[in-house]
C-alpha cells in the first residue's frame, strides 16, 4: 500500500521530519485510521528512494509521540490519537501550508496587504463556486 | 574421512557433467594398447625408446582428456593461470583441503583405468610379455606404473588452483619436459643399455614384494608434495577473475 | 557486538593499480551500495573480501574472524556473485543447484524456487547456452538460495530486463525485512542505489571512502537558483555552475550566509538528484564532507 507522501526536494526541513509531519496529517485528517498498517520500514524506504535509516528515525519519532504502534512480527499501525491533538495536528497543518504560501509570496515580493486581499479574493471565489 | 566424503561428492558432480570424456578415455586406452601390444617383441629385445616415450606421454594424457575445457588449465588474467571451476569452488564455503583433495579424485581414476587397461590389455595380448614375467610380479608391475602415473599424473590436479605465469615459465616448464625425456635416455638406454619399462619388468621379477613397497612409499611422498604445493597456492594466488 | 564485516586499513598492489580501505564496517541490516567507475577497483575489493584477492596489509573480519585464518567457514556467512559466472559453463540450473544446497547449511529450497519460477530461469539448461542476462538470473537464484546472513552481489542488475530488475528489487526488499542481512551491492544502476542502499562507499581510483549515509550525502548538497549572476567566480561552499546563476554548493550553510551577506536573491533552492551528486564525486573528484 502506497501512502501519498510527497518529499519536497526545496524545503529545508529534514527529510524525517518531512515524513513525520506528513504522517501525522494523514493521521490528523483521518485518511489514515486508528490500527491501520503502515509500510514496513524498507518498502517506504524504497518508495521514497531514500535510505531505511532515514524512515526508522521518522517511525521512531512518530511511536514515541504516540501516533503509530509496532508490534514485533505483525508490523507498525496507526495508534489511537487523542481526537483533541487531532485538532492541533489539524490546525498545525493548515497554518504550515499557509505559512508556505506566504514565504513564496514574500519571494514575489507581495506586501502584506497584497497577500491578504489575495487570500481573501480566493475565499470569495471559493464560496461562489 | 569427512574430508574425503565431500572430496568425492564434488568428483560425483563433476563425473556427472564428463561422462563422455571417459568414452575417449576407452578409446585412448584402446589405441595406446594396441601400440603396445605391437612395439613390445621389438622393445623387449632393441629397448626402443619410442615405448617408454609413449608411455609417459599416455600417462600424461590420461589426465587431460577426461576434462571439459570449463575444468582445465587456462589463462584466467593477465598472470594467473589456473582452472576456472576451481576459481568458483573457491569463493564457496568448501574446505581448502576438501577442494584440493577433490581435484586429484577424477585424474586418478582415470589413471587407474586408463594404466590398468593398456598394461593387462598388452599382457593378455603378448605372448613376448608374457614370456617376459609371470602374472604374480605382473601384479606388482602393475602397481608400479599404477605409482608412477600418480606421481607424473599429479603435477595436473595440483596446478588447478593456479600459477602466476611470468615471461619465461612456459619456456622453463618445457626444457623440464625436455629435461626428463633426455635424462630417462640417458640413465636406461645409455647408462643401463635397457629401457625404462624393461627396468621395472626387471624390478618386478627379481624384487616384486619389495618393488611394491617402495613405489607405494615414493608415490606417496610425491602425492603429498603435490597436496601441499596447491594447497599453498590457493592461499597464495589472486583471484581477479 | 561483532559486525557482520569489519575492514582494517587493507591495502594492495597489483601492478600499477593500488587499493586502500581504512577502517570500514558493515551493520547488520543495513544495504550498502558500491559505487565507483569501471577499473576504480570495485570487484577486487569484494574479491578481497572473500580472500580470493589477498592484501599486502590490514585485516578483514568476518563476524569476527580473519579471512586469511585457516578456517574457512566464515565463508557459509556470505553469498557472493561475482561479475562474470566463472567455471560454470558445464552444468546445468540444478547441478549447480545441488553443490550449493550441498556446501551452504543455511540453504533454503523455497527461496531459490519462487526466484527462479518467477523470472523463468531455464534451470535444465547448461549455463554455457544461457543469455548473459539469465545467467545473472540464475546467479541471483542461486544466491538467494543460500540464505547467507551476508550477501554480495557485485553488479547483480547490469544484464537484467527492467520487470526482473524490479522482482529482484523486491525479493531482495523482503529478505532484509527480518533486518538480519547485511547486503552489499555495486551497481552502475542509480535507480539499484536509490531504491536500496541505506549506505554509500565510494571507490575513487583505488580508494575507499568511509561509510556515508545516503540521505546525510544528499542533503550536504544544494542546488541554489539565484536571480543574479554573482560578480565573484567562486561562491564559498561552490564546487559547480550552470547557466550562470545555478550554484551547487556542498556547503549549503556557508553558501547561504555569504548570498545573504552579499545580497544576493535565492529564487529557488532544493538538494540536487543522487545522480548528480555522484557524478561529482566520481568524476570530478569532488571531496566529501558530511
Amino acid at each position: 500500500m502506497n501512502l501519498p507522501i510527497r518529499l519536497s526536494k526545496s524545503s529545508r526541513e529534514p527529510i524525517y521530519h518531512q515524513i513525520e509531519n506528513q504522517i501525522k496529517a494523514l493521521i490528523a485528517s483521518g485518511q489514515l485510521a486508528t490500527g491501520d498498517p503502515l509500510p514496513s520500514i524498507r518498502l517506504l524506504a524504497k518508495e521514497l528512494e531514500i535510505s531505511s535509516i532515514t524512515i526508522r528515525r521518522a517511525y521512531q519519532n512518530l511511536e514515541y509521540s504516540g501516533f503509530i504502534q509496532t508490534s514485533q512480527g505483525k508490523g507498525t499501525f496507526v495508534a489511537e490519537v487523542d481526537p483533541a491533538m487531532k485538532t492541533s495536528m489539524a490546525s498545525q497543518a493548515v497554518e504550515d501550508a499557509i505559512l508556505k504560501a506566504i514565504s513564496t509570496a514574500r519571494q514575489h515580493e507581495y506586501s502584506d496587504e497584497g497577500i491578504i486581499r489575495m487570500v481573501e479574493t480566493l475565499l470569495q471565489k471559493e464560496d461562489n463556486q | 574421512m569427512n574430508t574425503m566424503r565431500k572430496a568425492f561428492w564434488l568428483a560425483k558432480l563433476e563425473l556427472d557433467v564428463s561422462k563422455k570424456h571417459y568414452l575417449l578415455l576407452l578409446f585412448i586406452a584402446g589405441i595406446y594398447s594396441f601400440f603396445f601390444y605391437l612395439t613390445m617383441p621389438p622393445y623387449l629385445e632393441d629397448n626402443i625408446f619410442l615405448l617408454d616415450a609413449f608411455l609417459i606421454i599416455y600417462i600424461g594424457s590420461l589426465s587431460f582428456s577426461i576434462k571439459p575445457k570449463n575444468f582445465q588449465y587456462q589463462k584466467m588474467d593477465d598472470g594467473l593461470y589456473a582452472s576456472p571451476y576451481v576459481a568458483m569452488l573457491n569463493q564457496l564455503p568448501i574446505k581448502r583441503n576438501v577442494l584440493v583433495a577433490s581435484r586429484f579424485i577424477l585424474p586418478y581414476l582415470s589413471i587407474l583405468i586408463g594404466i590398468t587397461i593398456v598394461l593387462v590389455g598388452t599382457y593378455f595380448f603378448s605372448a613376448e610379455l608374457q614370456s617376459a614375467i609371470e602374472p604374480l610380479p605382473m601384479i606388482a608391475l602393475i602397481i608400479i606404473w599404477l605409482c608412477i602415473s600418480f606421481s607424473i599424473g599429479g603435477i595436473f590436479p595440483a596446478s588447478d588452483p593456479g600459477d602466476q605465469i611470468k615471461r619465461f615459465t612456459f619456456f622453463w616448464s618445457y626444457m623440464i619436459i625436455i629435461v626428463f625425456f633426455v635424462g630417462m635416455y640417458l640413465i636406461f638406454q645409455v647408462w643401463l643399455d635397457t629401457g625404462f619399462f624393461k627396468w621395472t619388468i626387471q624390478l618386478a621379477n627379481d624384487f616384486t614384494i619389495l618393488s611394491i613397497i617402495m613405489s607405494i612409499l615414493i608415490a606417496c611422498l610425491v602425492m603429498w608434495y603435490w597436496f601441499n604445493h596447491a594447497m599453498k597456492q590457493i592461499q597464495k594466488n589472486d583471484y581477479l577473475q | 557486538m561483532t559486525f557482520p564485516i569489519t575492514i582494517r586499513n587493507i591495502e594492495k598492489s597489483i601492478d600499477e593499480f593500488q587499493l586502500n580501505v581504512q577502517d570500514l564496517t558493515f551493520e547488520v541490516g543495513t544495504i550498502t551500495a558500491v559505487v565507483g567507475t569501471n577499473g576504480a577497483g570495485k570487484s577486487t575489493f569484494f574479491k578481497m573480501l572473500m580472500n580470493l584477492v589477498k592484501p599486502d596489509n590490514g585485516e578483514i573480519e568476518v563476524f569476527g574472524h580473519s579471512v586469511r585464518g585457516e578456517d574457512d567457514a566464515w565463508k557459509q556467512q556470505i553469498a557472493y556473485q561475482p561479475q562474470t559466472m566463472i567455471g560454470c559453463d558445464a552444468f546445468t540450473g540444478e547441478q549447480l543447484r545441488n553443490l550449493m544446497a550441498e556446501v551452504y547449511p543455511s540453504w533454503d529450497e523455497s527461496l531459490f524456487r519462487r526466484f527462479s519460477e518467477k523470472l523463468n530461469i531455464p534451470l535444465n539448461k547448461k549455463v554455457q547456452k544461457l543469455s548473459p542476462g539469465v545467467k545473472t538470473k540464475l546467479n541471483l537464484a542461486l544466491n538467494f538460495g543460500k540464505n547467507t546472513p551476508i550477501l554480495m552481489l557485485d553488479e547483480p542488475t547490469a544484464a537484467m530486463d527492467i520487470p526482473s530488475r524490479n522482482y529482484f528489487i523486491q525479493f531482495l526488499l523482503e529478505l532484509m525485512e527480518r533486518g538480519d542481512r547485511t547486503v552489499l551491492i555495486a551497481s552502475h544502476q542509480a535507480d539499484d542505489i536509490k531504491k536500496l542502499a541505506d549506505y554509500l562507499v565510494f571507490i575513487n581510483k583505488g580508494s575507499v571512502t568511509r561509510l556515508l549515509e545516503k540521505d546525510s550525502l544528499v542533503s550536504s548538497y544544494r542546488l541554489f537558483w539565484l536571480k543574479e549572476e554573482p560578480q565573484v567566480s567562486h561562491i564559498p561552499g561552490e564546487i559547480k555552475r550552470t547557466y550562470k546563476k545555478v550554484i551547487l554548493s556542498n556547503h549549503p550553510e556557508t553558501t547561504m550566509a555569504y548570498l545573504s551577506k552579499n545580497g544576493l536573491v535565492i529564487v529557488d533552492e532544493q538538494v540536487p538528484e543522487l545522480e548528480d551528486i555522484i557524478q561529482e564525486i566520481l568524476m570530478e573528484g569532488e571531496m566529501i564532507n558530511v
